[in-house]
């Protein structure tokens, strides 16, 4: 089975809930168990929610774009934004790592993806954006 | 995401019920700050039971309330941790300044 699907939302907290619960849904037709599927939506949560805060400063003029595809039992999901991007992609995905240290953010968003998923890459520009990509073998 | 508390024996229990995210995290911040310099406790426990997801706003929020009150050498403890926050808590490493009690 092959399948795809496209959102494009807002750069709010707001949309996050929106975002992994779509994810979640799509996703759900591969009959993930419980657990596969809150590892996926914490996941998305994660890259959303760095897109809307790093990548936008929690700007909700600008759009997120959330990609994923079904292909051979394994999903891809790619969140991609066109804010502020990384000097640095690898410094961002240590532990404890944080640009926002004042706003209690704990610096295990890239941790937690990668523990997750089974495979997460980063590619990032200054000025340009951010694209995170997870893949995930679910059967 | 709904916050109740109860006090019961110097320990002040925060009931956390539905979703934590980076939406909501600056919310229950404030909430908890305001009961955490109001004082008349000894310790925090953190209720976990009805949190249907967390994702690391709720590990930068676990670790914030827990360097606050060790300003006022007060301890932070969790309870009835779900399997999916279990998980997101081993991860970060959390575990390692808050204990399940």
């Amino acid at each position: 089975m092959e399948n795809r699907m496209e959102l494009i939302i807002a750069a709010t907290s707001l949309n996050e809930s929106f975002a992994r619960a779509t994810v979640g849904a799509f996703t759900a037709q591969l009959d993930p168990d419980i657990e596969t599927l809150s590892d996926i939506k914490t996941a998305v949560s994660e890259a959303v929610t760095n897109a809307i805060v790093h990548g936008y400063d929690s700007d909700n003029e600008k759009d997120v774009v959330l990609k994923c595809a079904i292909s051979d039992g394994t999903v891809t999901i790619t969140v991609e934004d066109g804010g502020k991007g990384m000097s640095d992609p690898e410094k961002c995905q240590e532990d404890g790592f944080t640009t926002a240290a004042d706003d209690e953010r704990s610096g295990f968003g890239y941790t937690i993806m990668k523990s997750l998923m089974d495979e997460v890459t980063v590619v990032s520009e200054v000025g340009r954006g951010t694209v995170v990509t997870m893949k995930k073998k679910i059967r | 995401m709904k916050i109740n508390t109860e006090q019961r024996n110097g320990a002040l229990v925060v009931h956390f019920k539905g979703e934590i995210d980076h939406s909501v995290t600056l919310e229950a911040r404030e909430q908890l700050d305001e009961l955490i310099d109001r004082g008349g406790f000894d310790y925090m426990v953190i209720d976990l039971r009805d949190i249907s997801f967390m994702d690391s706003a709720g590990i930068g929020l676990i670790m914030g309330r827990y360097k606050k009150l060790r300003l006022d050498k007060k301890l932070l403890y969790l309870r009835n941790v779900t399997p999916p926050v279990d998980k997101i808590l081993k991860i970060s490493g959390l575990y390692k300044l808050v204990n399940v009690i």
